[in-house]
């Protein structure tokens, strides 16, 4: 499970039983969800039992597991329980065990055995496509549309011009706004700590953020959200430079190949053509990273925006010990970018250069970009002579952006809830190691029998559980 | 018997046993700073903290804790005024 795709297992954890169960009559979908959003021990038991004719005892469950691999074991089965895949039945003996959901399991069988009629894995398009458009022209397309979409965001904050944000269409752009990535500050246009991280994370994550915000705008549009993630998982299993036929789409779904055309997700070579080609930030979005090995030359050019013209090249930033900055460069949003948390004072055709100063990092930090974020985009784009270095960073510098933060925040703040008043030590001891294998606990403190968590649905059920005992 | 306590509780029955949790944010910080926030929070009609937990841990309402925030900030710009202007011009 890639760090991108939890982002989007975030989400799907939160829709209610029923889209779950709609969305497990796609075999794409749950091919795309067994691949990429669950976790490998998850992944194991639904292998396990999706051929079991009967039911599967959780006692016989439990022996599969040495005893200290406890907590690894629920978390598997919590999240496929969230997820409605696994139902826990109780018989009349009052033995617990295990099932697939009914609709998850023969999905699931279809998309394996490549059996049923469902059509779900995209229709290729019957007949050639006289302006057959080639991969390197489709990664062309999709980076230049993401790009415009990342410099609108980072562009007009540093105060690039006006002439920002023109190639992004109004749909986009009102929906950055809607997810408060982008906000109104002022009269001028600024991002927002959400916004930041969204620009500093790596394409495919980005891609998911967007896709989510959009999702969950979707229902107002008159659009269904089940059609809508359908699509998108069935988008992630197709093949890049193949041109599929939209005679298979529903409504909703042809509506949203606009929206996508817009975000470089899918290109058509017109609004009314009957074919569409996916890019390849359409075929990434349910592959683990694996799968991407194969492409890794193109796909790091697209991870790095800018740095179109050497694509081998992927690193650029020099840092010298005494905080200068210098960046081999001529893209404008990776100068943006950069001039959110640097002091940039000298630009020349392949080069800018300027200093970390307390006043850069701490304008940063305000804005929401943490310490963390500013010291990983650093290191994934240091220049190939910094990366001889180890770290590649000079360790000075690294402390000394962690301090200028640390001054500004010194506080470390969780929400949650404070859990406490336990009857006996027993029960403390109990709940506590049962907050502990889930890993919300957050503070213990034994002498007052309370502990603090991050997150109380899963206690709670675990408590409901236990007092129906 | 529960406690009466401020901010949201929500108790729910286990087994026989009533029990509490109460939502709310966790600060974490060095006793110094929590000493300040102490401080903020009785010159303020103790309006944010519900509760000290320990050395270094304070139970906070979610819904002040921006505030507690900022509040913090301006105090600790007034108690340590460092002369230390940045020197961008080495």
């Amino acid at each position: 499970m890639s760090a991108s795709s939890s982002q989007a297992l975030e989400y799907l954890v939160l829709l209610p039983v029923q889209t779950h169960r709609k969305l497990y009559e796609q075999p794409s979908t749950v091919l795309a969800i067994f691949r990429c959003m669950l976790p490998h021990l998850a992944k194991s038991i639904v292998m396990a039992i999706l051929y079991m004719p009967t039911a599967f005892a959780s006692a016989d469950l439990d022996t599969w597991f040495r005893p200290s691999a406890k907590k690894e074991k629920q978390q598997a089965l919590y999240v496929l329980e969230q997820l409605h895949i696994i139902v826990l039945k109780q018989d009349a003996a009052r033995q617990t065990s295990y099932e697939l959901y009914k609709g998850f399991a023969l999905s699931l069988r279809q998309a394996l055995e490549g059996s049923g009629t469902h059509r779900s894995f995209g229709v290729p398009a019957s007949k050639p496509d006289p302006h057959k458009v080639n991969i390197a022209f489709l990664d062309e397309y999709a980076k230049r549309q993401w790009e415009n979409i990342l410099f609108y965001m980072v562009g007009t904050t540093v105060g690039l011009g006006s002439a920002v944000g023109q190639d992004v269409g109004e749909g986009t752009k009102r929906l950055l706004q809607a997810g408060d990535f982008v906000r109104m500050q002022h009269g001028r246009l600024g991002i927002t700590r959400t916004g930041f991280t969204f620009v500093l994370q790596d394409t495919n994550a980005q891609v998911w953020s967007l896709l989510i915000e959009y999702l969950k705008h979707v229902s107002e549009l008159g659009m269904s959200e089940t059609d809508v993630l359908s699509f998108l998982f069935m988008l992630g299993s197709l093949e890049l430079g193949q041109d599929y036929s939209t005679a298979t789409l529903s409504p909703t779904q042809l509506q949203m190949l606009e929206d996508l055309t817009a975000f470089g997700v899918v290109y058509r070579s017109s609004k009314s053509s009957s074919t569409f080609y996916p890019t390849r930030l359409a075929v990434t979005l349910t592959s683990d990273s694996g799968a991407l090995t194969t492409s890794s030359d193109n796909l790091s050019a697209l991870c790095r925006p800018g740095v179109g013209q050497a694509p081998t090249n992927q690193g650029f930033i020099i840092i010298e010990t005494n905080y200068r900055l210098y960046a081999y460069t001529n893209s404008l949003l990776q100068i943006a970018v950069l001039s959110l948390f640097t002091r940039l004072t000298t630009r020349f055709p392949n080069l800018v250069s300027g200093k970390l100063t307390k006043e850069s990092i701490t304008r940063a930090v305000r804005t929401g970009i943490s310490s963390a974020q500013i010291i990983s985009y650093l290191t994934s784009h240091a220049h190939p002579q910094m990366q001889k270095n180890t770290p590649f960073l000079p360790p000075t510098v690294m402390d000394q952006i962690r301090l200028w933060e640390y001054e500004g925040e010194r506080v470390e703040t969780t929400n949650g809830y404070l859990m406490r008043e336990f009857s006996s030590e027993a029960e403390y001891r109990d709940l506590l190691g049962y907050a502990e294998a889930l890993g919300v606990l957050v503070w213990r403190n034994d002498a007052k029998r309370m502990f603090f968590i991050d997150q109380i649905e899963q206690i709670q059920s675990y408590l409901k559980k236990k007092a129906q005992r | 018997m529960v406690k009466a306590v401020r901010g949201r509780t929500d108790p729910f029955m286990c087994g026989l046993q009533l029990l509490t949790n109460r939502a709310g944010t966790l600060v974490k910080c060095d006793a110094s700073i929590k000493a300040m926030l102490v401080d903020i929070d009785s010159k303020n009609n103790n309006e944010f903290i519900i509760e000290e937990l320990d050395e270094e841990h304070l139970l906070v309402k979610e819904t002040k804790i921006a505030q507690l925030k900022a509040r913090l900030q301006t105090m600790i710009k007034e108690r340590l005024k460092n002369p230390e202007e940045d020197s961008g011009s080495d």
